[in-house]
């Protein structure tokens, strides 16, 4: 297959994952949304586990799995297909489940109803206006936003040995090759995915200026279909989170002692966390600052195309990116920062900002509205137990979209490896460009000991992040 | 009266929230990344920068116990399966304008030849060149081979019969149970340099357009290769010595068969090592290259579970069972060192093959 063909299959593939992934999401949100408390926690938990799961690793267990279909590359895509839908669609079920439809329920039913009153059928044109504007707006957006994820994998294809545009381009550098010769290869697979992602922005900004509608309440769905969702989740958990947990983590209590005599391994999870705090951070404030200044004013356009421009550095995919800004810092006036942690962080930042920016985009218009006002009026009261009740309340509406964020942001840093390997300073190795290295030879204790703690020490940290805001709601309630 | 002192108390909470929010919170975020920064990043100036591209688990051992016993700090980059296309030798290059690197330990010879060519290298001649036969070294002491390999086949001997001849019916016939690594990097770039140099092109274009119509399956990397060998998934491939002792280690069924050119010379293949130059810490990078020379490294290689070939004197007696019968093989190697030209030509052409 040459570039162009592999382009195409690629974006049929992605199209294919995007449909499934956004055809379940609206059945899985059902599901969440009519569940009660206990039911409904557990279901978040298994639905977003498959995609907390970092995709080397997800990867690297299914690849001796892998290997095993090398007579049989079409299940080999299947496989590989499966495990993008089961890893993407909490990403399609979340855009799902927090947007509200463009047109109230009570619209959708006036006009069920005026239908069967009208003898002549509608004109189509008027049909499908309805139906973009209405119930498929946010099956586009979530449709649109797994396909950018799925056309934009690496890591998951390169263990899978499944040929993409993305394993093409890394094999073009064998021998090496111009930085020029290798952004022609990636000009049409860069320039679908700009074309997606300003169809998504046009679309949600277009829908900034509308009244915000409180959140779909679907249907309850019957005993059979709750059943089969829930089976679907327990697939999907099976699949992206037991199998790679029992796969690399086996064997890890006797491979603590391991730990214990590597020190370099603080030193390394240490580092990750620091590039992807400040990268994660930088890219979300970033993001903020141009969408919040390009609400309004003169230079509101302006600033959007700038930050739209910053964006198209991230399209290109961490490892164009990363030899984008090597060659950088190959100039002689930036010379002297190259073997510093300032590219890799410039290169973090621009490879997350249009993920910050989308999903900022998705916060601002998905959240807020007349709920959102209340909310912050009860904080002005007079009596401290309101004011928590607000603070509660403005955390449930806003603070906690806006610390999600930021903490996706911060693993998709952290989880980075192929441009840490590429632009880390040398007296500094990202924890996972190690543990990757390591992969490499096989399942051994020590390297399962080694992920276990890479894995839970940032999310430990989140953790006790998320549990602070009690504190300060405490803090800021009593004054 | 009540209600006002209320109404204070409750603007003081947003002014002490605002404080936390605006100030506090980024002066603590701020001050833990400096801090952070502060104890995880050592200045390189202070460290001897060593990019190495043999297996960590080996090399990060010699690499320490130099560090112990010279006193010089290293810092150490290495070979990433993510980037492996990208490898350390394009990166270098990459990096002409601005080394950062003063040693590099390749794990094969083609690639640091590439850089000499380039004029990348500095040329040093110490006790380590002394010891290592003309064979295996640059003249001007630009870089000098150690610790070898070999290119191998390694088959699964539950799914085929470990002879000679069931392996020459096996190569001439279907292939779809056959596997080797993709040619473009490598010791299997190797490989194919040494059957471009030694067949000729157009013989090697033919060998491997009837290879891949004869359906051998084309993997990621060498222990991919083993893995589907070992695991009975693939019949037999093309592999290098240290994959193949890696599956016997685990008690796979696999046993090998060295790959033999017409003539019956084997491919073995050597590390390297080199300095670049605009080194800043040369003396030290010195010490590093006799140290990796000696022979006592080259025992630990050797002796460690690649069973790394010595290419210096060594005393025959205190080399493993396996190792001595590999240097039996590795004297009738072909001689990598004129093979420069015939690389870069056959990569040329291999990615106009792969990258249509």
């Amino acid at each position: 297959m040459n570039l162009t063909a592999e382009c195409a299959w690629g974006l049929l593939r992605s199209a294919a994952v995007g449909v499934l992934a956004s055809g379940l999401a609206g059945p899985l949100s059902s599901l969440i949304a009519n569940a009660r408390k206990t039911e409904r926690r557990a279901a978040w938990v298994l639905l977003l586990l498959p995609y907390l799961m970092p995709v080397v690793l997800v990867g690297y267990a299914w690849s001796n799995f892998s290997l095993s279909l090398v007579h049989h590359p079409v299940l080999n895509e299947l496989l590989y297909a499966v495990l993008l839908v089961v890893k993407l669609t909490p990403v399609a079920v979340l855009v799902h489940y927090f947007a509200p439809s463009y047109l109230s329920g009570e619209a959708i039913h006036c006009r069920r109803l005026l239908a069967q009153g009208r003898q002549e059928r509608r004109p189509l044109r008027e049909s499908l206006s309805f139906f973009i504007h209405g119930p498929a707006r946010k099956t586009c957006v979530a449709f649109a936003v797994v396909f950018l994820f799925a056309f934009a994998d690496f890591d998951l294809a390169s263990l899978l040995n499944v040929r993409t545009w993305t394993v093409r381009l890394f094999d073009a550098q064998a021998g090496g090759l111009a930085l020029s010769a290798s952004l022609r290869l990636a000009a049409l697979p860069c320039v679908s995915e700009t074309v997606l992602l300003l169809l998504v922005m046009a679309m949600l900004f277009g829908s900034r200026g509308s009244p915000r509608l409180a959140l779909d309440h679907p249907k309850p769905p019957g005993r059979t279909r709750r059943c089969l969702r829930w089976a679907y989740l327990l697939f999907a958990v099976a699949l992206a989170t037991v199998v790679p947990a029992v796969v690399v983590l086996r064997g890890t209590l006797s491979g603590f002692r391991v730990i214990a005599e590597n020190p370099a391994l603080g030193k390394d999870i240490g580092t990750s966390i620091l590039f992807a705090a400040c990268a994660g951070g930088v890219s979300w404030l970033a993001a903020g600052w141009f969408l919040t200044r390009a609400e309004a004013g003169p230079r509101a356009k302006g600033r959007l195309l700038l930050a739209f421009l910053l964006s198209l550095p991230g399209l290109l995919g961490a490892l164009l990116l990363a030899l984008l800004v090597l060659s950088l810092f190959q100039l002689t006036a930036l010379r002297a920062a190259y073997d510093t942690p300032l590219p890799l962080f410039l290169a973090l930042v621009l490879l997350l900002f249009p993920f910050a920016v989308l999903l900022r985009v998705l916060l601002n218009v998905f959240q807020g509205g007349e709920g959102l006002h209340a909310a912050r009026l009860l904080g002005r009261s007079i009596d401290p137990r309101v004011r928590r009740s607000a603070r509660n309340l403005i955390w449930d509406m806003r603070t906690r979209g806006h610390f999600l964020v930021a903490a996706l942001l911060f693993f998709w840093g952290y989880f980075d490896v192929v441009s840490s390997s590429l632009l880390a300073p040398s007296a500094m190795t990202p924890v996972f460009v190690r543990l990757y290295n390591l992969m490499h030879y096989g399942q051994i204790a020590g390297l399962s000991a080694m992920v276990l703690v890479a894995l839970v020490v940032p999310l430990g940290l989140v953790g006790l992040a998320a549990s602070a805001r009690k504190l300060f709601i405490r803090l800021a309630s009593h004054g | 009266m009540r209600k006002r002192s209320s109404g204070l108390a409750a603007r003081g909470g947003r002014v002490w929230t605002d404080l936390l929010l605006r100030v506090v919170v980024p002066l603590v975020v701020i001050a833990g990344l400096l801090l952070g920064y502060r104890f995880l990043w050592v200045g390189p100036r202070d460290r001897l920068v060593v990019y190495c591209t043999h297996d960590s688990i080996y090399s990060k051992q010699v690499l320490e116990e130099f560090e112990e016993r010279s006193g010089i700090a290293t810092s150490m980059v290495f070979d990433t399966e993510a980037t492996k296309s990208l490898g350390l030798v394009e990166r270098l290059i990459r990096e002409k304008n601005a080394p950062r690197c003063d040693v590099f330990w390749n794990n094969e010879l083609l690639g640091t030849m590439d850089l000499a060519e380039r004029g990348m290298l500095l040329g040093y001649k110490g006790s380590g060149f002394a010891r290592i036969p003309d064979a295996f070294k640059d003249p001007e002491g630009l870089w000098v081979g150690f610790a070898a390999r070999m290119r191998v086949i390694i088959v699964n001997i539950a799914k085929m019969q470990p002879t000679e001849g069931a392996m020459s019916a096996a190569l001439d016939g279907d292939l779809s149970r056959a596997a080797i690594a993709k040619p473009l990097y490598g010791t299997t770039l190797t490989h194919y340099a040494v059957l471009w140099d030694h067949w000729g092109a157009e013989r090697l274009k033919s060998w491997h357009r009837d290879i891949r119509r004869r359906g051998i399956r084309e993997l990621t990397g060498n222990a991919t290769v083993k893995n589907l060998v070992a695991e009975g998934v693939c019949d037999f491939g093309f592999t290098d010595t240290d994959d193949y002792f890696d599956a016997r280690d685990e008690g796979k069924p696999v046993t090998m068969f060295p790959v033999r050119l017409d003539d019956g010379r084997v491919i073995s293949i050597p590390n390297s090592v080199c300095i670049l130059k605009g080194s800043r810490r040369v003396e030290a990078a010195k010490k590093l290259v006799d140290y990796l020379l000696s022979e006592e490294v080259e025992l630990v290689l050797a002796d460690s579970k690649a069973r790394q070939i010595p290419l210096g004197q060594v005393a025959g007696a205190r080399l493993n069972a396996d190792v001595r019968e590999l240097k039996n093989w590795a004297e009738q190697g072909y001689p990598l060192p004129r093979l420069g030209k015939a690389r870069t030509d056959c990569l040329v052409w291999l990615k106009s093959e792969y990258l249509k």
